[in-house]
């Protein structure tokens, strides 16, 4: 039966060319503008990390001086988001099983040793440890993380972005490559893959949706090549570092550095709260951490949240699109509402040789069925089409990030198919209702 | 207009598919009024002029090294060698430019009285050179002269100098006279500062900032670590300029050139997100009208198709060939009316949500009336084929069957 329905569903849409084109026309575009923003504001805030996102943690200690807190947030003290050196370095010697890294970030004048000086470009480059790679699951294309030796002593290696690794090095793979870092020389020791977490969870709020840094270096050659960037980094002191110089910096009680851990179970993170909690008793004893011990753990999501890139509040866009959609769809309603009706005298005819109203309105139901996934369809390729536009227009939301995933395609034609059929019910039920005798007569 | 009654009664018998067409059109009408009004604010943010000669302007930061009396020396050196090159006109240190989102918001007041304070402003810290290079327009008092000029290290606005100030300062502080401020003293961040003369239109480094307008120029030239340098390119040579500024500066060990940008970029920058968003309304707008046309269209055509007899039969009794299609254009516009009142309604509700929830600006009243127009020309449009195709039905049809 079905199939002799679908048939009949496609002789009747056949027969009315115009009519169906515009039906399908209509409800694509509506498909099209709602998915085009759902994508967009779903990419925006979606899990960047799901196998690891209740794993991962960004860690905060309250090493703020006895006069004032760090801030105030809901009318309650909040420990720095950031930290200091010697608490960065103090969590990495500790706790050896977990794997943990410090962040911190500069910009530099970068070059191939191939390329001349006026080659050189000013790049974003992020300083860590090397768990950073495993942490935060990063592919590697060509080479591995720089070595446990490179850590410690901040030898002079760098991890390159494979857009850089093309830019630079045409594509092929640089691993022992030499690559100019200001005026200093580093080997490449390995290359990222295509690698782009969105939002960018484990840097500054404001930063979410930039790429990651095409360079990364050890923290400590950081540290040796004194390294700094004011503009680039957030820093903030409750006392100012004894002198200008770098070393001064260090050993100050400047917060200038992010601290991630991976804590796989509960156990762990009760564990390393433990650790926390007598870490920071422990330098009372030493005069520091002289405030209340505000120690926190935030997982990725709870991190996302504090630093704004979530919200809780609606999305003007989203608004727009659906009642866009809601549009297209009584337009679509309307125009079916008119073929339906038209069909009367072949409704008429088919009931009284015996269909039943149930097989009117599955007939009609079939109908409206491939309405809407050709509608669906078209949609698709409309959304496909914004979200490339989208990309071009916001440039900060780079094109990797606005591809549909397969769920969302599924999501698509699902909304498609669902909305027509339900916009579909009136005239159908309509139609379903037409006497068998009243149509006869006149026919 | 002997028709109206016929149609409405006609409306009334066919309840539904009429009060479909109508909830279509209310919805239509609402989105399109926010949509036309947020598209036309944000085009409005697009073309506003920063005072600045925009189009031959560049900027960029540079790293300044050694102690105060070397950095000092290598800015000079840096200027005069800019400005030895043959496509720049003029260049000046400053401390950050319009619209980058980074710079000083500093508090004016009339003394150095905390309850004496009028506003914040923007602040910029440069030399006499910076009215020539950015192309700003003195309206009264002087430009600064070499002898204004003071050098600092840092925080340049911890000095007393002499200023030059917008035209929207100087009337914030003198609403009565505006060209009186030239010759006073003002306090900037509580430090007296003599003011010199005033330039039509500058802003501040943050667009959505109420104090965008207002802006102190200083004539106290900073040489600190990291510090900006803006260009003025000869007129058609800005990217010959920016080449051969680059070129000469990148090629001494250490340097760097960060934010290496035309102001052009700039700007677009920092409209992107405006500029996407009324892109964006602007698809809206047209997919809107597009989908309406094409749903009255569709729907006009089929009930033209319809009623074939019914019209054949007015033909057979007389009607003349306009008015069939007067009955059905009216027809049409009774319906996108009934629409439009019922939309405006919902309109003004739904913006009370936006200005709510969004901190948009209410809708106004002029906008109905637009909207409303436009919708009834589209209607009007839609139906106008449909409604020819009826005229020509032959009045011969009323004697056929089917």
């Amino acid at each position: 039966m079905l199939g002799y329905y679908i048939k009949l569903a496609i002789l009747s849409l056949r027969k009315t060319p115009f009519l169906s084109l515009s039906m399908i026309a209509t409800i694509a575009i509506g498909i099209g503008a709602a998915m085009t923003t759902y994508t967009v504001s779903y990419m925006l805030s979606k899990d960047p990390i799901p196998t690891k996102s209740d794993k991962l943690f960004h860690v905060r200690l309250n090493s703020y001086g006895p006069d004032k807190p760090f801030a105030i947030q809901n009318g309650q003290e909040i420990p720095p988001k950031i930290m200091t050196y010697q608490d960065a370095m103090n969590l990495q010697q500790a706790e050896p099983g977990v794997r943990k890294t410090p962040l911190a970030s500069f910009k530099q004048m970068v070059r191939s040793t191939e390329q001349s000086r006026v080659a050189a470009k000013m790049t974003p480059i992020r300083s860590a440890y090397r768990d950073f790679f495993a942490m935060f699951e990063v592919p590697f294309l060509f080479g591995q993380p720089w070595s446990e030796q490179a850590d410690k002593a901040g030898l002079p290696e760098a991890v390159i972005t494979r857009e850089l690794n093309d830019k630079l090095f045409n594509g092929a793979n640089s691993v022992g490559q030499g690559l100019l870092i200001g005026e200093h020389q580093y080997r490449v020791v390995g290359v990222i893959d295509h690698w782009y977490p969105t939002p960018k969870f484990y840097d500054y709020g404001v930063r979410a949706f930039s790429k990651p840094r095409d360079v990364m270096i050890p923290l400590q050659s950081q540290v040796n090549h004194t390294f700094w960037t004011a503009s680039d980094i957030s820093s903030r002191c409750w006392r100012e570092p004894a002198d200008e110089s770098f070393a001064a910096r260090l050993a100050s009680e400047c917060v200038w550095l992010s601290y991630w851990v991976e804590l796989g179970s509960a156990s762990e993170r009760t564990q390393y709260l433990d650790f926390l909690r007598s870490y920071s008793a422990e330098q009372r004893e030493y005069g520091r951490f002289l405030r209340e011990p505000l120690h926190q753990l935030l997982d990725v999501k709870e991190y996302l949240y504090d630093q704004k890139v979530l919200k809780e509040d609606g999305n003007i866009a989203i608004w727009l699109a659906f009642a866009f959609l809601l549009v297209c769809l009584l337009n679509s309603m309307a125009m079916m509402m008119a073929k339906f009706h038209s069909r009367a005298g072949e409704v008429g005819l088919r009931r009284a040789v015996g269909a039943s109203q149930r097989d009117i309105i599955l007939q009609f139901l079939v109908e409206t069925c491939i309405i809407g996934l050709l509608g669906g369809v078209a949609g698709l390729l409309l959304a496909q089409l914004g979200l490339s536009i989208t990309a071009q227009l916001y440039s900060h939301l780079y094109a990797q990030m606005l591809e549909m995933t397969f769920g969302l395609v599924i999501m698509t034609l699902a909304l498609a198919i669902i909305s027509a059929m339900i916009f579909g019910l009136l005239p159908t039920i309509r139609a379903a209702q037409t006497q068998p005798s009243s149509q006869l007569k006149s026919l | 207009m002997r028709d109206l009654f016929p149609i409405l009664k006609t409306i009334k018998h066919s309840k539904l598919a009429p009060l479909l067409l109508t909830l279509q059109v209310a919805l239509t009408f609402t989105i399109l009024v926010n949509a036309m009004y947020m598209m036309v604010t944000k085009e409005a943010e697009l073309v506003k002029p920063t005072g600045l000669n925009e189009s031959e302007l560049f900027s960029f930061s540079t790293n300044l090294v050694g102690n105060q009396a070397q950095k000092s020396a290598q800015l000079e050196q840096d200027l005069a060698a800019i400005r030895a090159l043959p496509s720049v006109a003029s260049v000046s240190p400053i401390t950050g430019m319009p619209l980058t989102n980074w710079g000083r918001s500093l508090d004016v007041g009339l003394s150095d009285n905390e309850n004496d304070r009028i506003t914040h402003a923007g602040y910029y810290g440069s030399d006499h050179t910076v009215i020539e290079t950015l192309g700003l327009n003195i309206i009264a008092g002087r430009n600064f002269s070499p002898s204004d000029v003071i050098e600092q290290y840092y925080d340049g606005h911890k000095s007393s100098a002499s200023v030059i100030i917008s035209k929207q300062l100087a009337a914030k502080i003198k609403p009565q006279d505006w060209r009186s401020v030239v010759g006073d003293t003002i306090f900037v961040e509580f430090v007296p500062q003599r003011v010199i003369g005033v330039v039509d239109n500058m802003k501040a480094a943050w667009r959505f900032w109420y104090a965008y307008d207002m802006t102190v120029i200083s004539s106290v030239r900073e040489h600190y670590e990291e510090s900006m340098l803006v260009v003025r390119a000869k007129p058609g040579q800005r990217q010959q300029a920016m080449e051969a500024t680059y070129s000469l500066l990148v090629q001494q060990p250490g340097r760097h050139l960060d934010n290496f940008q035309a102001f052009t970029e700039i700007k677009k920058d920092n409209l992107q997100a405006d500029f996407a968003a009324s892109q964006t309304l602007k698809a809206v707008i047209i997919a809107l009208a597009f989908v309406t046309m094409l749903g009255i269209f569709g729907q006009a055509r089929y009930t033209v198709i319809k009623r074939r007899k019914q019209i054949g039969t007015r033909r057979a009794l007389g009607a003349t060939r306009s008015q069939v299609l007067a009955y059905l254009l009216l027809e049409n516009a009774i319906m996108m009316v009934a629409g439009i009142v019922l939309g405006s309604v919902l309109a003004i509700l739904a913006n009370m949500y936006l200005v709510n929830y969004f901190a948009l600006s209410a809708v106004p009243g002029e906008y109905l009336l637009w909207c409303a127009g436009a919708m009834i020309a589209v209607g009007q449009l839609a139906t106008l084929y449909p409604a020819v195709m009826a005229a020509r039905v032959p009045p011969a049809i009323a004697t056929r069957t089917a």
